[in-house]
């Protein structure tokens, strides 16, 4: 299969990225794992690409103060086998370690892991095939193909780093050739939770940084269930993120991937904070998991199984985080 | 059609340069197998899951059906058949041989550099550490296991590299 | 035992240098001058009319050079089986009607792929959709849309029937009258597919002096000759297929496949060189997969569990033609039979047409389906008579010298020997008794062990049923060895090496294989049947043996000596017992020319399975002899469960194979390697997933093909039931296919050892798992469920 010819542009220097963003209808082209096999199907076809290749501002982890900068092309490798992320973000770390297999984080970057596009089996697949059938809405049409005259979609997001970042407390940086384009917002923000766009930037928007608090006395774990032990994308998983003060955990975080358009925040008021880690009634974190998270049978493994898989998954993270605070 | 232009790119590949001019929205794979007739990496997916066409890009292995041939430039870009030259077949070329690690051999390309690149960084690898190099170069004949006795065979030479 | 050079040491492979450098050259390698980009057009519907195909916009677009459909074809309809019973059912391209989604509409050549997408999406097809059915027993009722009538012989009034098989012998009512206890069991064996890594691909090349080169992925050369020929028009020898290595198989490229006549009639329309080569998406949406079967079967057994009779009932689903339907209903009887003495049996296949994408072989063709009911339901009723998994097959195995039903001999089949070193080996009845008490202790991760076992055959006969070898001296007395066989990575050219350096004392590097050309090798009846060691091994051994007499007699002549007093060795031929009297091959090559009006010395060596036997046996009937070459292997699997998620791993898995004589053991327990992680991924997570007869997970992110941190230990214990012997004919037995059947019965019973769940459809996925877990849990008694 052949890539559809596109213009590239090649920025040197952050500056010039964003006036290009802000001219051109261009898509970004970060480590192109995500969007590569897009453009292979048809399901994306932009006339014109920009390269972050040569770009070092982008690259790059950080310590500033009481955070850990991290640029938005920096690869999921480099993460991986970083002291310094290991040492002040080891969610991060973790969750980077689960993503895919070691070629493929070689140059796969962290703002393209977590600006990835949702999943369907309906949905990824290439438009020759679906020539003659409606394209469905995350497509362009009019109907959701997974749940037959649904005009909602039903596509799952499936990034390992957008929840670790979330329950870690992560901000996202976001420039922009404009007054007041500058912006950092928690990278939750960054999800619309609807299929067919799941991630936003406002036109012309670009981010560039990730930025990790660092925090004293925190445990956390990913736990990510997937069918094979590598390659493929999480069919349930789980970031948790607690803090602790003397002795009995302060905040605690989960969110969830594969949940739905966009990572799920589970809301944990009242079952962790100011209990001692040995207290803290796990069964009572899976219950705090949303009742009607939208999964639908269009994974390989069906829903009901899915919605299961979240719950213990959700506990096995949050049991892991505890263990470590 | 609208107005597509080449551009002149430069390519370092097995230690040569090239110069040769294409579209942006060629791969490094095409690039390698149909302009520079290197076509010991192959082509068996359409998105980057199965490491039929890993390179080793400055050294660390990459999928070259992902990557812009525009993009590969100013890398050292190491195809299978620079592996042994001129001289006699590469040690883990030899060790390959020697376990029957090789069917079809349609991975191999892919498997051999995946190898080179965990060796280079870690002479000593533990199975799990050589399961987990491999992990996404996928093999339908072997069922990896002679692969892994093939690459944990192999002898390194601690003062370089191999 | 015969003490032996080369044959029996696990000698690297002849091929393995140029592909472990990535030099070897496959198909999608082959680049010719002026060679366009070939593409397929294909239906989107699983069943429709053709009203109307307009090409004319596609001709018109700069860049296409061809554009064929049904108008430019004979159409010569071709099928994987082509007899009286069994005509041909499909044609190359599709004339009026289309019956799965992918059936080849027309084909473009253009100067790049760009092109060729564009040229495809400018061709206008008008359709009247028909109504569709996608569920085997669905399509065989009355008022199922018909995809084909069903064929005249088949005498019930079901609908879409493509073939059956039926036989029967003794009386199975009254032995189930007779038996202690009869169990009654439903099998469904899903679909799943090769995974090859290399893609089909195909270059044809047609030249103005009426000649068709092609270069293809393909298992059988002469086969694909022959069917390519006759659709074409053409004569077998205009058209030659060349040799390329090949990136895997699996059974997934015997057929004729539509766009290989598509690619010959683009290039015999353009007269330039037109290459094809799907993307995986293509290979999944577009090629054959495996052999879904329902498999259903009653057993009689007496109390001491010998098996007293068995009735079965198969369902193919074969697609929209009949493909290898009808061969994997025959198949899956000789599967039941062969390893367990069945006194009475009742046995009915049907071959159902579906508008699916059409069927084809997959390895074990029938073996994995029909094992794993088989060993399956024996499990389940040793632990009603309160016998141990081991006890029941000791008791039911054949032994060497049993005459089959067939009247075919199991001569020295080796199962006994292999069931009692496997159990050995990994201490299974112990671990089986331990697992079963420790299945209530409440703990969260179970193991367990299980057993599978089956019997496969080699070589039978199927086109062009024989195999040629030609070894041809060179005067220097190194060796060229011309054979037909086709290297798929299982090592042909590796083996037959073997045994001609064996026959003729030359080392293994003054032998250089030419190979699978039409044109410039022999006859070869293909690598498929797991037949290539055996037939053209022994066609190689003749040829070896010719040249080799040939060389013996101008030595006995020259050195004065008996002919049985000289032996050779290094390519020198020598008096025993007064070793200073030699010639070497060179010279004795010389004398030959000078003395026996120029004879070069060239050995040509043939060989044929049942060679008393016109032909293969009735695929309708069973009747008539089939092999004389039954192997035999038992397997335990080892599995870990975890209970809470129903996540299943494949721990181990340890294969006792009587495989007759292994000519190379390493490439063996390559074999068995391969196989054992091809079950794995039919047993735990591969499937096609199909809706409305489209394909929708065409990808290895969504098939799951096991990669390198999912592997499976192997380990391996070797029966040797056969010898080699130097000038004699020599029986191995297969290795290629029967493996992947012993393991998925193994895994399906380490399953229910470990947790009590009994699953009798595949994948066993973790929901299905869990389910089971649940169900024991609220202690009703678990159904098979599908």
């Amino acid at each position: 299969m052949r890539l559809p010819y596109f213009e590239l542009f090649e920025p040197a220097t952050v500056p010039e990225l964003l006036t290009i963003l802000k001219r051109e209808q261009v898509r970004v082209l970060a480590g192109g794992t995500d969007i590569m096999p897009l453009m292979r199907f048809g399901l994306l076809q932009p006339a014109k690409l920009v390269s972050l290749r040569n770009l070092p501002e982008l690259k790059g982890v950080e310590r500033r103060g009481k955070a850990l900068h991290i640029g938005a092309t920096t690869t999921l490798a480099e993460i991986a086998g970083s002291p310094i992320i290991e040492k002040d973000a080891p969610l991060l770390h973790e969750a980077a370690l689960a993503v895919a297999a070691p070629p493929i984080r070689n140059v796969a970057t962290i703002g393209g892991n977590v600006f990835q596009n949702s999943r369907c089996l309906f949905y990824n697949q290439s438009a020759a095939w679906r020539r003659e059938r409606q394209p469905c809405l995350k497509a362009g049409g009019e109907v959701c193909l997974a749940v037959p005259g649904s005009r909602k979609c039903f596509s799952v997001y499936q990034g390992d780093i957008a929840p670790a970042l979330i329950a870690a407390g992560a901000k996202v940086r976001i420039e922009a050739k404009k007054k007041g384009g500058s912006r950092e917002v928690p990278v939750e923000d960054l999800f619309t939770g609807r299929g067919v766009q799941p991630l936003s930037l406002r036109s012309g928007e670009m981010a560039t940084h990730f930025v990790i608090p660092i925090l004293q006395d925190t445990g956390s774990g990913y736990a990510k269930f997937r069918l094979r032990s590598a390659i493929d994308y999480p069919l349930a998983g789980a970031a948790a993120f607690v803090t602790a003060r003397k002795g009995t955990i302060a905040s605690a975080r989960l969110v969830l991937s594969a949940a739905g358009p966009a990572p799920v925040i589970v809301p944990l008021d009242g079952v962790a904070a100011g209990k001692r880690s040995g207290e803290i009634d796990l069964d009572a974190i899976a219950r705090a998991i949303p009742k009607n998270l939208p999964l639908v049978n269009n994974h390989i493994l069906p829903a009901s199984y899915r919605r299961e898989m979240l719950s213990v998954f959700a506990k096995r993270a949050m049991k892991t985080a505890l263990d470590r605070v | 059609m609208d107005k597509k232009s080449k551009r002149l790119i430069t390519l370092t590949v097995n230690g040569q340069e090239y110069e040769l001019a294409t579209y942006p929205n060629r791969t490094l794979l095409e690039v390698l197998r149909e302009d520079l007739s290197l076509k010991g990496a192959k082509e068996a997916c359409e998105d980057g899951v199965c490491g039929a066409c890993t390179v080793l890009l400055d050294g660390k292995p990459v999928r070259s059906c992902l990557l812009l041939a525009v993009e590969a430039q100013g890398g050292e870009i190491t195809t299978i058949e620079g592996l042994s030259g001129n001289e006699k077949v590469h040690p883990i070329q030899q060790a390959f041989l020697d376990h029957g690690a090789v069917q079809c051999g349609y991975c191999t390309s892919g498997m051999v550099l995946t190898a080179k690149a965990l060796l280079d960084a870690n002479p000593k690898p533990s199975e799990e550490e050589v399961l987990t190099a491999i992990s996404g170069n996928f093999c339908r004949c072997t069922g990896y296991n002679k692969i892994v006795k093939a690459i944990s065979s192999v002898k390194t030479d601690r003062e370089g590299g191999h | 035992m015969e003490k032996l050079s080369y044959v029996g040491k696990s000698v690297s492979r002849k091929d393995g240098p140029v592909k472990v450098s990535g030099r070897a050259e496959y198909t999608v390698d082959i680049s010719l001058p002026g060679m366009l980009c070939g593409k397929v057009l294909r239906s989107p519907h699983p069943h429709a009319r053709i009203v109307h195909i307009d090409t004319s916009k596609a001709e018109r677009l700069r860049g296409v050079k061809a554009i064929v459909t049904a108008k430019d074809s004979l159409q010569i309809k071709h099928g994987f089986v082509q007899t009286g019973r069994y005509p041909a059912d499909q044609y190359p391209i599709a004339v009026d009607r289309v019956r799965h989604v992918g059936e080849e509409i027309a084909g473009v050549a253009a100067t790049d792929e760009w092109i060729a997408d564009e040229a495809l999406s400018l061709i206008e097809v008008e359709y009247e959709l028909l109504p569709a059915v996608f569920d085997p027993e669905e399509a065989m009722k009355p008022d199922a849309p018909e995809i084909h009538p069903s064929h005249p012989k088949v005498m019930e009034s079901f609908k879409n029937v493509g073939g059956k098989t039926e036989t029967s012998w003794g009386d199975v009512e009254k032995a189930f009258s007779q038996s202690y206890l009869v169990r009654e069991d439903r099998f469904v064996s899903h679909l799943r597919t090769h995974a090859y890594m290399e893609p089909q691909a195909i270059v044809a090349s047609y030249d103005h002096s009426g000649k068709l080169n092609v270069w293809v992925s393909s298992m059988g050369t002469f086969l694909k000759r022959a069917k390519l020929a006759n659709t074409l028009g053409l004569p077998f020898g205009n058209v030659r297929i060349l040799k390329t290595y090949v990136g895997g198989a699996f059974g997934g490229k015997v057929d004729l496949f539509n766009h290989e006549y598509i690619a010959s009639l683009l290039s015999m329309k353009c007269r330039l060189p037109v290459k094809i080569v799907y993307s995986r998406e293509e290979v999944f949406k577009g090629a054959r997969h495996g052999q879904p079967l329902i498999v259903e079967l009653k057993t009689g057994v007496a109390r001491d569990g010998t098996i007293l009779g068995q009735q079965v009932r198969t369902i193919n689903n074969s697609g929209g033609y009949r493909g290898s339907g009808v061969v994997i209903i025959f198949l899956a009887w000789g599967f039941l039979m062969a390893p367990y003495k069945i006194p009475n049996l009742k046995y009915e296949g049907y071959s159902v047409y579906t508008n699916s994408l059409v069927r084809c072989p997959q390895r074990g063709h029938g073996a994995p389906q029909m094992r794993f009911a088989v060993d399956s339901q024996l499990d389940m009723i040793a632990e009603q008579l309160q016998m141990d998994p081991l006890e029941i097959r000791l008791k039911n195995g054949r032994r060497p010298g049993d005459i089959l039903p067939n009247k075919d001999s199991a001569k020295n089949f080796g199962l006994v020997q292999c069931l009692e070193e496997v159990t050995r080996r990994t201490g299974f009845v112990e671990k089986h008794r331990k697992a079963e008490e420790e299945k209530k202790n409440g703990s969260k991760i179970k193991r367990g062990v299980g057993i599978g076992v089956c019997s496969y055959f080699g070589g039978s006969l199927i086109y062009p049923n024989s195999s040629s070898v030609i070894v041809k001296l060179n005067d220097d007395g190194s060796v060229s060895l011309i054979t037909g066989a086709v290297d798929l990575g299982q090592g042909a050219e590796t083996v037959l090496s073997q045994i001609v350096a064996e026959e003729m004392s030359v080392p293994m590097e003054d032998i250089q294989v030419y190979a699978a050309d039409t044109e410039t090798t022999t006859m070869d009846i293909g690598s498929w049947i797991s037949g290539l060691t055996w037939v053209t091994g022994n066609a190689a051994k003749k040829a070896a043996e010719e040249a080799m007499g040939k060389l013996l007699q101008v030595a006995a002549e020259k050195l004065d000596a008996d002919i049985n007093d000289l032996e050779a060795k290094n390519k020198e031929i020598f008096v025993k017992h007064a070793p200073d009297m030699k010639i070497s091959y060179k010279d004795a090559i010389a004398l030959s020319i000078q003395k026996n009006k120029g004879d070069t010395v060239i050995g040509i060596g043939h060989f044929r399975t049942m060679k008393d036997e016109p032909n293969h046996p009735s695929l309708a009937t069973t009747k008539g002899r089939w092999t004389e070459n039954y192997s035999s292997y038992a397997q335990v699997a080892e599995v870990e469960v975890d209970t809470e998620t129903g996540v299943m791993k494949v721990l181990n898995v340890t294969t006792a194979h009587d495989c007759g004589f292994p000519i190379n053991p390493m490439l063996v327990e390559g074999q068995i390697d391969g196989q054992v992680s091809m079950a794995q991924g039919h047993v735990l997570y591969e499937e096609v997933l199909e809706d409305k007869g489209a394909v929708i997970n065409p990808s290895f992110l969504e098939y799951k093909i096991p990669c390198a941190l999912d592997m499976v230990k192997t380990d391996y214990i070797d029966v040797i039931t056969e010898e080699y012997k130097k000038g004699k004919h020599y029986d191995t037995k297969e290795v290629g296919e029967g493996y992947v059947a012993g393991t998925i019965a193994a895994v399906a019973n380490a399953l229910y050892n470990a947790t009590g769940v009994r699953l009798n459809q595949t994948p066993f996925y973790p929901h299905k798992i869990l389910e089971g877990l649940r169900q024991i849990e609220k202690k009703t008694t678990p159904k098979s469920r599908h």
